[in-house]
């Protein structure tokens, strides 16, 4: 690849989430208008599915509206509690690709992917890689954006639609975004919207063209500037890693009150290991440490510190919590006592172990698929069910690999 | 109040304070583990003793005993006293304060010292079962896997070597095994030999690291043979006049024969101290972090490359015997440099499946001894 791709950023954004839940689960809703949310006529439609979607149905929209639509289509109250299950369930596929996982919703999230192409493969191989590992976990479909800015691989996953895929690499970024209309823009509104085309800008392009100083002007406060960055692919916005995955941290409540440097030292040095170990078996490493304590009237301190280098060492760990410990000003006692590493990042390389070889399975399964991949193109290895799943609509995976082989392996891949 | 009175020659009392300093604690002057006993037994023989309970070192001594009793004197400081006399002749002598006065020619010091009573008590394994195995045998087990122990305290089980002895292929040979792992290489020795006092029961022990650093010591001395005890939890060394006490580590060793490979399908024959060198070399240019060397093999030539932002790059290439598939393969240098330096042979053989599975050396002349290497992601 001749551009580097200084960060990767994925966005997986499920199509039509509550309405794929619902068709999943009831085969007879499969292939038919189905609609999620209120009975009643004065509520909203919450989700339509894509046979809905032909007729007009979008979300949001008055359910009188929606039925005058679509009359035929069948209207399902929201099941949270269910869709919450397969939520977690998705959230655990893309924690399985990255220590740096930013859910948005139920249904939507950041993944972080930079320095993991070693482990996936290129960025096209790891959209297709999640995709297939939610449809293997969930039979759901999920589009896929994949860029270097959040921004981008947003707007891309979304132009992707339905059981998208799509990878625009760094250099193709703002010819990508160009000519999409400005109401793409993130966080622009319909007012933004409409305030930005009675400028007289239509497109994206037009913002990333415009002055910035005089978009301010007229935007107000740190909006335009904020449009003209994004127009321009610019995004600086790290994936924020949450549900745990942010940081890794072990604390224990102790049996009596602590105010003893050493034996508060002997507990920061069990929750060196525990995390470090933690670090470990996931391959990351983490940039900072934070001790946290918890005074005996229950108020919660903390210090934390970033490190020279990211570790997962247990040693380093522990050294930088022993250095905070003099930080806080409170003599205690101390009821609680933790120790969490954060800003959590891949390690590449590490030290393959022995004893845990069920680990390197998968990557041995990927490095295969890889090789055939290089020889017969993308897309030539599927996943069984993959076939048993198909989405209506989608024609059937080319199985005929001989044919397609060899010298089509650089030919692009059909779009799906 | 203690009573000693003793006259030794100052080479055997040198030689056996630093076997037991060896053992003690030497950072601390106060604990007890930093002192050694010395004391005289009903019998009128000397002994010196040095523990920190993992491992108890005891030395028996010639010597004239002018006042049968003990002594528990700091172990660093009679090593340091006795190391720099000039007279061959030491005497000591047990002061009423529990001090010691040490004498030699003309030189004269108060060591501070602390009631012989204070000395942990050792117990010595009612029941030991000995065995006397060849020096030479024993020393090759010991060095081909005392390297890849593992220091991690939290992996306590594998801070040893494991050792088993079985009966042998043949009536009167036994079979010794020792195997150590660090969870990413692994180092397995088997030979046989004729062992007195082995009826072909088997027997095993974990060896914490601390007896096996020490052992290497003992098996420095002239003696031709070893012996080996067997007593619970405890494992015994003896050469000389010299036995070694090793508490076991007790728990179950992990089953090393499932992680090593017992086919692969790359198989390269290189010349050792060549590729020894040659990683050694690309040492020069590896983060201190991740010791990363790259091996790239294809047929009849094997790269060893290693790059590091920092400082720069280097290749070195060798001929080698390789007709299997083009392989990168990362690893550690320090095992590849570990494992080379240990085999003796000429040529070294690496079998390779691919670059996540473990990777196993060998060395055609020392048939009894594999080493498995687990590579590096990257």
């Amino acid at each position: 690849m001749a551009h580097a791709w200084d960060r990767i950023v994925v966005h997986a954004d499920m199509d039509a989430f509550y309405a794929a839940v619902e068709q999943l689960d009831d085969p007879s809703l499969r292939g038919r208008p189905v609609i999620v949310g209120g009975r009643e006529r004065r509520g909203v439609v919450l989700t339509a599915s894509y046979e809905a979607r032909t007729f007009g149905v979008g979300s949001a929209m008055p359910m009188a509206r929606a039925h005058a639509l679509c009359p035929g289509a069948v209207v399902v109250p929201p099941r949270f509690a269910r869709y919450t299950e397969i939520s977690r369930r998705i959230m655990d596929v893309f924690g399985d690709f990255s220590p740096i996982v930013e859910p948005l919703s139920l249904d939507e999230a950041f993944i972080e992917m930079t320095g993991a192409t070693g482990i996936f493969g290129e960025p096209l191989l790891m959209g297709m890689k999640i995709k297939a590992a939610v449809r293997e976990a969930t039979g759901l479909a999920v589009s896929v954006g994949v860029a270097s800015t959040k921004y981008v691989a947003k707007v891309a996953s979304d132009v992707g639609k339905p059981d998208g895929l799509l990878v625009v690499a760094p250099a193709d970024a703002i010819g990508f975004l160009a000519p999409l209309p400005v109401s793409r823009l993130w966080g622009a509104g319909a007012v933004v919207a409409g305030r930005l085309r009675a400028l007289g800008l239509e497109t994206i392009a037009d913002v990333a063209r415009a002055d910035p100083a005089w978009l301010s002007a007229r935007l107000g406060g740190h909006a335009g500037g904020h449009f003209h960055e994004l127009a321009n692919a610019r995004d600086p916005r790290r994936v924020e890693g949450d549900r745990g995955a942010r940081s890794v941290g072990s604390e224990r409540t102790l049996e009596h009150d602590l105010r003893d440097g050493a034996e508060l030292r002997w507990h920061l040095r069990r929750s060196a290991e525990d995390v470090g170990r933690r670090l470990r078996k996931k391959s990351i490493a983490a940039a900072g440490v934070r001790v946290k304590l918890k005074t005996h009237d229950f108020r919660s301190l903390s210090r934390q510190v970033l490190l020279e280098a990211p570790t997962c060492s247990t040693r380093s760990l522990y050294r930088a919590a022993v250095d905070l410990v003099p930080r806080f000003d409170d003599p205690g006692p101390f009821r609680l006592v933790g120790l969490a590493a954060y800003d959590l990042r891949r390690v590449l390389p590490y030290q393959l172990d022995l004893f845990e070889q069920d680990e390197v399975r998968p990557l041995r399964l990927e490095r295969a698929v890889d090789a055939l991949e290089r020889r017969f193109g993308p897309g030539a290895v599927r996943r069984a069910d993959e076939l048993l799943h198909r989405p209506r609509g989608q024609r059937a995976p080319d199985m005929d690999l001989l044919r397609a082989g060899g010298e089509d392996a650089d030919a692009p891949r059909p779009r799906r | 109040m203690a009573t000693l009175e003793l006259k030794l020659d100052r080479n055997t009392l040198f030689g056996a304070v630093s076997k037991a300093q060896g053992v003690v604690d030497r950072k601390s002057t106060s604990s007890v583990l930093s002192h050694l006993l010395l004391e005289t037994l009903p019998d009128g023989q000397l002994r010196l003793l040095g523990t920190d309970y993992d491992v108890t070192i005891e030395t028996s001594l010639g010597g004239e005993v002018l006042v049968a009793g003990a002594a528990c004197i700091n172990g660093k400081s009679l090593f340091d006293v006795v190391k720099n006399v000039d007279d061959d002749t030491v005497v000591i002598q047990a002061l009423a304060n529990d001090w010691v006065e040490v004498t030699s020619g003309r030189s004269r010091f108060k060591l501070a010292g602390i009631a012989p009573a204070d000395f942990p008590e050792i117990k010595t394994p009612a029941k030991i079962t000995w065995l006397t195995v060849p020096k030479a045998a024993f020393r090759d087990l010991v060095d081909k896997t005392s390297f890849s122990m593992s220091d991690d305290e939290t992996r306590m089980v594998l801070n040893g070597v494991f050792l088993k002895i079985e009966a042998g292929s043949s009536e009167g040979l036994s079979k010794l095994t020792m195997v150590s792992t660090d969870g990413h290489r692994l180092s397995k020795v088997e030979l046989e030999a004729e062992l007195q006092g082995h009826g072909g029961e088997t027997v095993t022990a974990i060896v914490h690291k601390k007896g096996v650093h020490e052992l290497k010591r003992v098996l420095d001395s002239d003696s031709d043979v070893i012996d080996i005890g067997f007593a619970g939890n405890f494992i015994l060394f003896r050469s000389g006049g010299t036995t070694f006490t090793v508490r076991q580590i007790e728990d179950q060793y992990p089953d090393f024969a499932r992680v090593i490979p017992t086919m692969s399908q790359n198989k390269a024959v290189v010349p050792r101290e060549r590729l020894l060198r040659a990683v050694r070399r690309a040492a020069v240019l590896t983060s201190s972090k991740t010791y990363i060397i790259k091996l790239e093999l294809e047929p009849g030539k094997l790269a060893v490359t290693a790059s590091n932002p920092d400082y720069g790059e280097g290749r070195d290439e060798l001929d080698i015997e390789y007709d299997g598939e083009g392989i990168v393969i990362g690893f550690n240098y320090n095992y590849l440099s570990d494992v080379l330096g240990a085999i003796r042979g000429e040529t070294a053989v690496i079998e390779i499946n691919d670059e996540f599975s473990p990777t196993v050396l060998t060395s055609p002349s020392e048939p009894g001894a594999l080493f498995v290497v687990m590579p590096m992601r990257v």
